[in-house]
């Protein structure tokens, strides 16, 4: 329909303004013959429709060439290969070994289309003999051809023909079989290793993940496998018990060392790797969890916060919420605890999980975690008996040898280089119970044999060289319930809901993943809270420390955490250069200034102190006082258990400069393998290592009543924890009762005489 | 006082009632995690001296890069920035005997303007980017700018249709886009909302009709496909112009988002476009970037993410969805993605606030 409107009309002035800025322009172009000064311009005469002055042609072409479709090698869709403890890269070391990883298949697969085909990314090292080296691929039992591997240098990926994935969790073993070029032992054992590129290796899929909670798990899985951190964008004020509820899960989920969250802002730039999986945490009318997939193409799990519906940030409004979104994430991997291990009587290795073991290899270590009481203690010189029952391949070079281990220590050394081999009769191994230690232990055999000869390539065996029976049996005794000094078994306990910041610190890392991984920790079945409140060195005071502890108590600090300058020092960064012997003398450092001229009597002090000092390491040997032991340390966080009369009461210092993600993970990690953090304070290094100071003078704690069946148990350990006090006691009882002995002889002999 | 300087006074002076009467600013807040995006942008594209530097099209600068570089310096409150692109642009584009600018400045050639043609859409760009300006950081001189670019525009850039309804048109340039029947349009070049504010501050009506004239073209446009990139417009109505690609591309995909930021996400081809992308569906090969405009059949997909941007926030504009697939944002894209994708971003936040970038 032809609109008919009143053309708005300029004022007289404006329209004279405009034609004068019109004719002027016209002027200056200087071209066409016939120029009008009104808004009709004249239509510039064309030869032909498409014959537009250059202007014009160029103005078309601004945007047509080369900026449109950017190409480049078609993505890879597999659902990668999951491990627990491993990300980005898994190396096999050892002419023989494997690894066990699942795969998790969505649901949702095309019926048509199932995946038939498993990539491996991998590179072996150059020591390896191809035609005598293979990775072997097993799918739920099922064995891919065996590949020769050929990759030496960077990592190769080839596509495997397998048919027996499913929907669901598969399970997948390698198995690397290498052999070396040049030479046979246990150094060339040691030179041998394969990788397995766990972003690059996978089931391959027909079609990317969809946009379902099944879709965003294998999204999830290849974000993870990548080693990146996964995304979780928030608007600007995002409801911090949505924040934690992901963080937590997302930790959880990488619980087995990857990566931890990353916190961003909705808006923020892309990261410098692309996402294939993010949470984005939005304001919306009403709660809502579903999977979307971004502009990206990551799929994104889109949660939608509505008003609070209890209109405060303590209530309980967010638990519907919360629990849609743990409903949609993947659940996290089953946690595998050590088995645990009851004291007093045999136990098979087998009830511990050990398989039958068959080593095929020059150099083959294996290990067995297991866990004892938190309340069990060494008793004296109480012994524990491993039943060993073994066997060894016949005439073995000579040096071939077992090392049986517990927790590092050496505690057999078997020859394996004697007689005619075979199934050898159970072997009795009894090992101090010093060896050890309440919670995680770790028992290991590591075999060495010999090249024979070492300067060739070994030859050609399928028969084990060493072979030990799952039916093998760990005696350990009983020991009356004592709780050791120190807060190893608080760590033990804790569970998420027990950290929490320190008065004034950051509430961010709480929130924001930096402690996710703690945060992550399974709820405690039983027993008392831990508290374990963190800071940061800056943040960190000893009043706020004593005040947090209830100071007003009166309980003791000096004696159980450092003095705040102790702190600060021992999470330094480390000094950028050395400072000249003569700095500390200008700088007036009193610390390094050097010694002045003692008085007598501050001679006569320090002698005191000293000899003081010197009795009570004989009466109470352990570590030596916290300053002296503190001295010249540096740590990136500093464990305390500051207050003798409060075990689970616990504080978490870190370093200024320290991946508070990176210190969480030191902790779970520690726990686990039974080599965390322990005593009253705890530094970790630099090296990942907890080195702990216990305080001399804290005794074991008994935990059940005494009594006959179990006072001479319990002498034996006090006497352990100071064997000097335990000496000098006996030997004052044994004084005083010769002296009444003596006293009775000589009273009852006047007796006779009168 | 002569009538010019009443007219520009006038201009002035509305250009200064409109920023007191001005409810809160446009833009995006100093402290608003965009700014991060916008830093990247500038890092990747803007040369020191100001000069907006278009990659692509062998490191040129155009006045269409200008324009949106100094509206994009003006909404993020970058003075610095915003001073540096106009100093650079005045010195190097306005070579033109009126205000308009000269639309390509080649870097590597003896004459670096040899085409003085204007660009229209890279005037009302600059002419906003000054509006915006005074207004964000307290400048009378920008808007005085401003009014005389805005009063160039309307005084040579725009024609009336020639189907004699009165409508006016905006001209691509001032040479080159009448023909023997009509005149050739880019649908894209009128951004509505620069057009009603310049109108609004400089008193001039005829930009307002310019903005409400080219919604209606669009809407007899959209009546039987897509928006075109070009168009000739005729007694009769329009129709395709030869040598020129009469698709629904890298020229008319800027349509929604204009139309969008300038609150107009109701009218028909934000609703065609938003229809076109959710058939296209998300792929691996990137979002579809061209399409045949009456079929709506995708022609060509780009893996860059700033037409992502686009594709996301047009579909969220026209659904009740919490949330749009608006990639984060990437300075490694080439200068025309990576600007429609700062803006998508920006008017996301003044105008589809619903449409938080997933």
């Amino acid at each position: 329909m032809m609109r008919i409107r009143t053309r708005r009309r300029m004022t007289p002035g404006a329209a004279r303004a405009v034609i004068l800025a019109a004719a002027l322009a016209v002027a200056a172009q200087g071209a066409a013959a016939q120029e009008t000064a009104t808004r009709e311009a004249a239509v510039i005469p064309l030869a032909a429709a498409d014959a537009l002055p250059a202007a014009a042609v160029l103005h078309a072409l601004r945007r047509d060439a080369a900026d449109g479709a950017r190409q480049g090698p078609a993505p890879v869709r597999t659902a990668p290969l999951r491990a627990a403890g491993a990300h980005g890269r898994l190396r096999l070391s050892g002419e023989r070994a494997a690894a066990d990883f699942t795969v998790t298949l969505p649901q949702d697969l095309p019926q048509d289309q199932p995946p038939r085909a498993l990539r491996l990314a991998y590179r072996v090292g150059i020591e390896a003999l191809p035609e005598q080296s293979s990775l072997t691929v097993i799918v739920n039992g099922v064995a891919a051809t065996p590949l020769r591997p050929s990759a030496f240098s960077d990592f190769a990926a080839v596509t495997l023909p397998v048919e027996a994935l499913r929907p669901g969790a598969n399970h997948v073993r390698v198995e690397a079989v290498l052999h070396h070029r040049i030479y046979c032992g246990p150094d060339a054992s040691y030179a041998l290793w394969a990788e397995i590129d766990l972003a690059a290796s996978g089931a391959v899929l027909q079609r990317r993940p969809s946009a379902t909670p099944d879709g965003f798990a294998v999204a999830l899985a290849q974000q993870t496998a990548a080693s990146r951190p996964v995304e979780v964008r928030v608007a600007e004020d995002v409801d911090p018990r949505i924040l934690r509820a992901v963080t937590v899960r997302l930790a959880a989920l990488s619980a087995d060392g990857g990566p931890a969250a990353r916190q961003a802002s909705l808006w923020d730039p892309a990261p410098s790797a692309p996402s294939l999986a993010r949470v984005a945490i939005v304001p919306a009318d009403r709660d809502a969890v579903d999977v979307v997939r971004g502009g990206d193409g990551a799929l994104v799990l889109r949660v939608a916060v509505g008003p609070n519906p209890d209109g405060s940030a303590a209530g309980d409004g967010r638990a519907g919420l919360v629990a849609a979104i743990l409903a949609a994430l993947p659940a996290p991997p089953a946690l595998s605890p050590a088995p645990a291990l009851a004291p007093g009587a045999p136990v098979a290795l087998s009830a511990l999980g050990f398989a039958d073991a068959a080593e095929r290899g020059r150099h083959a270590l294996r290990s067995l975690r297991f866990a004892l009481p938190q309340d069990w203690t060494p008793v004296g010189s109480q012994s524990a008996t491993l039943n060993l029952l073994y066997g060894y391949a016949a005439s073995l070079p000579q040096g071939a040898q077992l090392l049986v281990r517990m927790n590092d220590k050496v505690i057999q050394t078997l020859p394996l280089d004697r007689g005619a081999g075979g199934r050898r009769p159970p072997l009795s191994i009894a090992f101090k119970t010093r060896a050890l230690r309440p919670g995680v232990n770790t028992l290991a055999f590591e075999t060495f044999v010999p090249g024979d000869p070492a300067d060739l390539p070994c030859g050609r065996r399928e028969d084990p060289l060493l072979q030990i029976q799952a039916a093998s049996t760990l005696d350990i005794p009983a020991s009356p319930r004592f709780l050791a000094p120190g807060m190893a078994a608080a760590i033990a306990r804790l569970d998420g809901a027990d950290v929490a910041m320190a008065p004034g610190a950051d509430e961010a890392a709480l929130a924001g993943g930096g402690l996710a991984p703690l945060l992550a920790l399974p709820p405690r079945a039983d027993g008392a809270p831990i508290r374990l409140r963190v800071a940061t060195a800056d943040q960190f005071d000893g009043a706020s420390l004593g005040a947090s502890l209830g100071a007003s108590s009166g309980a003791a600090l000096d004696d159980l955490a450092p003095d705040r300058a102790q702190v600060v020092a021992a999470l330094a960064p480390p000094p950028a250069a050395a400072a000249a012997p003569t700095d500390a003398a200008k700088s007036g450092d009193a610390a390094q200034a050097p010694p002045q001229q003692a008085s007598v009597f501050a001679s006569a002090r320090r002698t005191a102190a000293g000899l003081a000092s010197l009795l009570e390491q004989a009466a109470f040997p352990g570590d030596p006082p916290l300053a002296d032991w503190m001295t010249g340390r540096s740590a990136r966080a500093m464990l305390l258990q500051p207050r003798r009369d409060a075990p689970d009461a616990l504080w978490l210092v870190v370093a200024p400069n320290a991946d508070m993600s990176l210190v969480a993970r030191a902790i779970v990690e520690g726990r686990r393998a039974g080599a965390g953090p322990a005593g009253h304070v705890s530094l970790l290094g630099d090296d990942g290592v907890w080195r702990s100071w216990t305080a001399p003078d804290a005794a074991p704690a008994l935990a059940e009543p005494l009594g006959w069946a179990n006072g001479r148990a319990v002498l034996g350990v006090y006497a352990s924890w100071a064997p000097a006090v335990f000496t000098a006691g006996g030997v004052g009882i044994a004084w005083l009762s010769a002296v009444i002995a003596m006293l009775f002889v000589i009273l009852t002999r006047r007796e006779g005489r009168t | 006082m002569n009538r010019r300087d009443f007219l520009i006074g006038a201009g002035v002076a509305a250009c200064a009632r409109r920023a007191a009467a001005a409810g809160p600013a446009p833009g995006v807040g100093a402290s608003h995690p965009l700014q991060r995006a916008w830093r990247a942008w500038k890092a990747a594209h803007l040369a020191p001296e100001g000069r907006v530097v278009d990659g692509y099209q062998g490191g040129v600068s155009h006045s269409e890069g200008q324009g949106y570089g100094m509206t994009l310096a003006a909404l993020f409150g970058d003075a610095p920035a915003f001073e540096a692109m106009r100093v650079w642009t005045e010195t190097n584009l306005a070579v033109r005997d009126d205000p308009l600018l000269a639309w390509r400045w080649s870097p590597d050639a003896a004459i670096p303007t040899p085409d003085r043609n204007n660009a229209s859409d890279g005037d009302l760009f600059y002419a906003w980017a000054l509006l915006l300006a005074a207004e964000r950081f307290g400048v009378a001189e920008h808007a005085a700018r401003a009014a005389t670019h805005a009063a160039a525009l309307a005084a040579l850039c725009l024609a009336e249709r020639p189907d004699a309804s009165g409508r006016v048109l905006l001209l691509p340039g001032v040479e080159g886009f009448r023909t023997s029947q009509g005149v050739i349009v880019n649908p894209s070049y009128a951004m509505p909302r620069a057009l009603r504010e310049l109108a609004d501050a400089a008193g001039i009506a005829a930009l307002a009709d310019c903005a409400d004239d080219a919604a209606s073209l669009l809407d007899e446009m959209t009546a039987t496909g897509l928006a075109p990139d070009w168009a000739e417009v005729t007694a009769a109505g329009w129709r395709p112009t030869a040598g020129r690609s009469s698709d629904n591309g890298y020229e008319a995909m800027r349509v929604p988002l204009f139309l969008i930021w300038s609150g107009d996400a109701g009218r028909p081809a934000v609703a065609r476009q938003a229809e076109a992308q959710t058939r296209a569906a998300a792929s691996e090969e990137g979002a579809a970037v061209v399409f045949a405009r009456e079929s709506g059949m995708v022609m060509e997909r780009s893996l860059h993410p700033g037409y992502a941007a686009l594709a996301g926030l047009t579909v969220c504009a026209r659904s009740r969805a919490v949330g749009a697939a608006i990639p984060p944002f990437d300075p490694a894209q080439p200068y025309f993605p990576a600007t429609l994708h700062l803006m998508a971003l920006v008017a996301q936040i003044e105008r589809a606030p619903r449409c938080f970038p997933l």
